[in-house]
């Protein structure tokens, strides 16, 4: 028994500090209806602050305390809530998911280019001295590390019951996640009640961040990360509601840790992959298993309503001679792109280029499930590598063509995105989300890392599993068959959006009611675009590997998912052009930021720079680039043609659904004072 | 406007009985019963006003028919075959097809699209296959089709508008045509003239009229708008509290003294 309670009692300190983030969680989905996807960064920026402090500015704990945790970590809540996620509509799932992802990618970006990149060592303890051992417990030494966390666990837990359950304040943060506009016209001043409970939750995250520092050693982001899916899993066995759930789930996933490195074999498989991979198991068995998560996002915002609907893209909007003059534009454009490539463009170029190809084809299968499907899927990085490294095993074991074994791996991907599908076949928005990241952490802890070389490293590309000469350095052969390949998936990717696949998705994405009530089959239709989208991602993955010359877990790893959907949803995830956009504006920006010097912060400024044009999706949900674009199309159609009355902007948020105009005679009112009809230059001049 | 005699009628009848049959069936949320022990038939070609006060249970009847909510008890039959355990989608392709209280749309769509959608869910022509090879266009029958609905229904002159850019009115006008085009043996229309004006209303009334007897077209009407109730229906029944309460002509439920003192609120 001792021997046993050896491996519980070291594991507790780790399921108090996976507890007291997965009630943060509870608490910020509780009182603003936002699954804080940015938590883990809200914590690590918390802790590196005051580690940064403590040992580079030589400041007092306490002090280091007060700035970085009572002064900092509440005022980033609170400016989460007042710059971003109070303009989002409490029924709007996807943009709040893709504004707490653009702050968990784009945070620790931020700090490394201000604070420089290098890791921080031995963190301090807030309260009890790390060394000191104050006694034992079954023989197990209970050191400062483990007082801390533990008291001032269940401290913050309690506090926090006290909060929800018996004030005024608690009641009215339940209210405000129903309808924050529907409990101010109650009396109640939503926007401050909303502002405490970011202030609180904040101020948990960065207390969570300085709890877990001295627990790891070394301070890293991805530490926080790995934190953030324990975390997920508590707070998904909660069903996002119950605290004492995720205090529980929280302490067993630390506990059973703990117990299992005691007791598994350290070199088995079991121990390295099954242990690992612990929190992700436990958070697909969540969605699988408790069906609350699947009406997470069935609740609806009463005076939802009010808000306005997705403005048209800009290709519906263009006028025919804008169009004609934007085709032959494009024309030209490759026109002038493939005689460069394959004449006098230096190396370098013709391989981010080259690059941008391929990331586009990646990119496409986010236009496939995010713009046409309506589905958030962070997983598609991890299709991509299915696809390429299962042409790399056949590659490496049967000698096949990575040519072929891509078409191979592209089956196979679709095959993994059909279970994945068949997996959440009742889950939408935010419980999709965490499927999907669920499994791609699965790959990389699990399934990836299994597939490299014998000695652990990434797989190189060899030239002869190629063939046809597209390894050769210039990279002509390799560009040729990327656009053949690009232009494949695009021709592909259209003809399902023109057809009838592409309408039945619309439908889907418009109203799953009305869809299923006119006969739309809402499962097939899941698992199609999942198929689809693994197929181009699985050929796209594949040839990212031919174009890096490697396969590298690195290349499809969890956080490149995240990164894509940032970069894709920024440019605009609901058109081909926009992928097209995504791919090149991904490698362009890399190549040009490798200029900028290193100590500015050089390569990883790309990840800030789409994470802040990410975090326009709430206003923009169509993408900023997209949201720029029409703009400009219709100040150049005012410009060109008969002004038309759009008051300079496009037809905008005031939701026409709303002005119940009456019907079948006149014309609706238009909103913005522009014209109701959507394109009306078209039908002026057409 | 159409000639809806050229339409193709709509799924013949397989059996004698009455083409919809409602037996005891109950549904509740919480431990309320929104519909308790609720029988009703509906024969072909029949129009039948569904009415009482908010909360009777008659959109929750709805979706119970519909497929969208799983009553506890009871069965529904459709043209003699059972539609519980059956999905939303399945029922709609045998002829089902319903308008909604809280408008239901498409927003990324035009109008036009909203019926090509339609008619391709209700008899499955959309293929994947198809998509890739091209041959997905929309065919000069689809298009008849979708034309003759949009004009009996009043807005072929915003085929190609995006219903984001349309009032609640229009929208409503949308949903119809929608249901209309899939040539339903059976619709369920629920408070189809909510935003509409008293014009547009009595144009509603007198479509609805027209397609049942033309098409022989089955119709239950949820509607608040009671003259338009009476205008429109062939037979009217009350529930209140989730049970039906009364069952006859329009003129004998308004006389009943049940339905005066429970959804008039007037004794009798």
């Amino acid at each position: 028994m001792e021997h046993f309670l050896g491996f519980v009692i070291p594991g507790v300190p780790y399921g108090c500090t996976y507890a007291i983030v997965a009630v943060g969680l509870v608490l910020t989905y509780q009182a603003t209806g936002v699954f804080n996807f940015a938590y883990g960064a809200q914590a690590y920026t918390s802790a590196f602050l005051f580690t940064w402090l403590v040992q580079n500015e030589g400041l007092p704990v306490w002090l280091s305390f007060l700035l970085s945790v009572v002064i900092l970590a509440p005022g980033l809540g609170l400016a989460f809530d007042r710059f971003l996620f109070r303009h989002i509509a409490n029924t709007n799932t996807t943009a709040k998911l893709v504004t707490g992802i653009s702050l968990f990618v784009g945070i620790p970006s931020v700090l490394s280019v201000i604070f420089g990149s290098a890791n921080q060592y031995n963190p301090p303890s807030i309260l009890f001295n790390p060394d000191t051992v104050y006694f034992r417990v079954a023989g197990t030494p209970i050191n400062g590390i483990y007082m801390t966390t533990v008291l001032t666990t269940a401290v913050i837990l309690i506090a926090l019951v006290v909060l929800m359950r018996l004030t005024n304040l608690g009641l009215q943060m339940r209210g405000a996640v129903e309808s924050r506009r529907l409990i101010e016209l109650d009396g109640v001043n939503a926007g401050r009640v909303v502002a405490v409970a970011w202030a609180i939750s904040g101020l948990m995250a960065g207390l969570a961040g300085v709890l877990l520092a001295p627990i790891y050693g070394q301070l890293q982001s991805s530490d926080y990360a790995a934190l953030m899916v324990a975390a997920f899993a508590a707070a998904a066995w909660a069903v996002l509601r119950s605290m004492p759930i995720a205090v529980l789930v929280g302490i067993l996933m630390g506990v059973a840790s703990t117990v299992a490195q005691g007791y598994l074999p350290v070199s088995s498989v079991w121990s390295s992959a099954a242990l690992t991979s612990l929190p992700f198991i436990v958070l697909i068995a969540a969605l699988l298993l408790v069906p609350g998560l699947r009406q997470l996002d069935h609740t609806k915002d009463p005076l939802s309503s009010v808000d306005p609907p997705t403005p048209p893209t800009v290709s519906a909007l263009r006028a025919p001679q804008i169009d004609r003059i934007v085709r032959v534009g494009w024309y030209i454009l490759l026109g002038a792109f493939v005689v460069s490539m394959l004449t006098w463009l230096p190396t370098t170029w013709e391989n981010v280029f080259n690059a941008g190809l391929v990331y586009s084809i990646v990119f496409l299968s986010i236009t496939l499930i995010t713009g046409m499907g309506g589905q958030l899927s962070l997983a598609q990085a991890t299709l991509a590598g299915v696809g390429a490294y299962t042409a790399a095993q056949l590659a490496t074991h049967f000698g096949l063509s990575l040519l072929l074994g891509g078409l191979v791996g592209a089956v196979t991907a679709a095959a993994v995105a059909v279970v994945l599908a068949f997996a959440s076949v009742r889950l939408r928005g935010l419980g999709l989300a965490l499927l999907t990241i669920a499994a791609a952490l699965f790959f990389d802890n699990a399934v990836f890392p299994q597939l490299n070389s014998s000695n652990g490293q990434t797989v190189g590309i060899k030239p002869e599993w190629v063939g046809l000469g597209i390894l050769h350095p210039n990279g002509h052969a390799f560009f040729i068959t990327a656009m053949i390949v690009l232009l494949v998936c695009i021709a592909g990717v259209q003809l399902v959006r023109r057809g009838s696949t592409g309408r039945l998705l619309g439908a889907m994405r418009g109203s799953e009611t009305a869809a299923a009530g006119l006969g739309i089959n809402l499962t097939w239709q899941h698992i199609v675009v999942f198929a689809l989208s693994g197929v181009v991602a699985g050929i796209g993955g594949t040839m990212l590997s031919i174009q890096q010359q490697q396969v590298n877990p690195d290349l499809f790893s969890y956080q490149i998912s995240l990164v894509f959907v940032v970069v894709v949803v920024t440019t605009g995830a609901s058109t081909v052009e926009g992928a097209l956009q995504a791919g090149f504006g991904f490698v362009i920006l890399q190549q040009l930021l490798t200029y900028v010097p290193s100590r500015l912060g050089g390569n990883s400024l790309v990840v800030v720079f789409f994470a802040f044009g990410a975090l326009t999706y709430s206003a923009h949900p169509e993408g900023i680039l997209e949201y720029q674009k029409r703009r400009s199309t219709l100040r150049m159609q005012n410009l060109l043609f008969r002004p038309v009355d759009h008051g300079g902007d496009p037809p905008g948020p005031s939701g026409p659904l709303v002005g119940a105009d009456g019907g079948g005679g006149g014309p609706p009112p238009a909103p913005n004072g522009a014209s109701a009809e959507v394109k009306p230059v078209v039908s002026d001049h057409g | 406007m159409v000639d809806t005699a050229a339409s193709p009628a709509a799924d013949g009848p397989t059996t004698a009985g009455p083409l919809l049959s409602v037996n005891e069936v109950s549904k509740t949320f919480g431990g309320i019963a929104a519909v308790s022990g609720v029988s009703l038939t509906v024969d072909r070609g029949e129009s039948i006003g569904l009415v009482g006060p908010n909360g009777a249970g008659k959109t929750t009847l709805f979706n119970c028919i519909c497929g969208q909510l799983r009553p506890e008890q009871g069965s529904i039959d459709l043209d003699g075959r059972e539609l519980l355990g059956m999905p939303t989608f399945k029922r709609a392709r045998l002829g089902i097809s319903r308008t909604y209280q809280r408008i239901e749309v498409f927003p990324d769509m035009t109008v036009r699209d909203h019926l090509v959608v339609a008619v391709r869910a209700r008899w499955s022509t959309g293929r994947l296959w198809k998509d890739l090879l091209n041959r997905s266009a929309v065919t000069p029958e689809e298009n008849e089709r979708v034309a003759s609905v949009l004009e009996l229904v009043g807005i072929e002159d915003r085929a190609q508008t995006p219903v984001s850019a349309l009032g609640l009115g229009l929208c409503r006008l949308v949903e119809l045509a929608r249901a209309l085009v899939s040539e339903p043996v059976l619709l369920l229309a629920d408070e189809p003239s909510s935003g509409l004006d008293i014009h547009e209303t009595r144009e509603l009334a007198q479509v609805l009229r027209k397609l049942q007897r033309e098409r022989g077209m089955a119709m239950l009407l949820v509607e608040h708008d009671l003259g338009m109730v009476g205008e429109v229906v062939d037979r009217t029944i009350v529930m209140n509290l989730g049970v039906v309460i009364a069952d006859g002509t329009f003129d004998e439920v308004m006389a009943d003294a049940n339905v005066r003192q429970a959804y008039l609120g007037l004794t009798a």
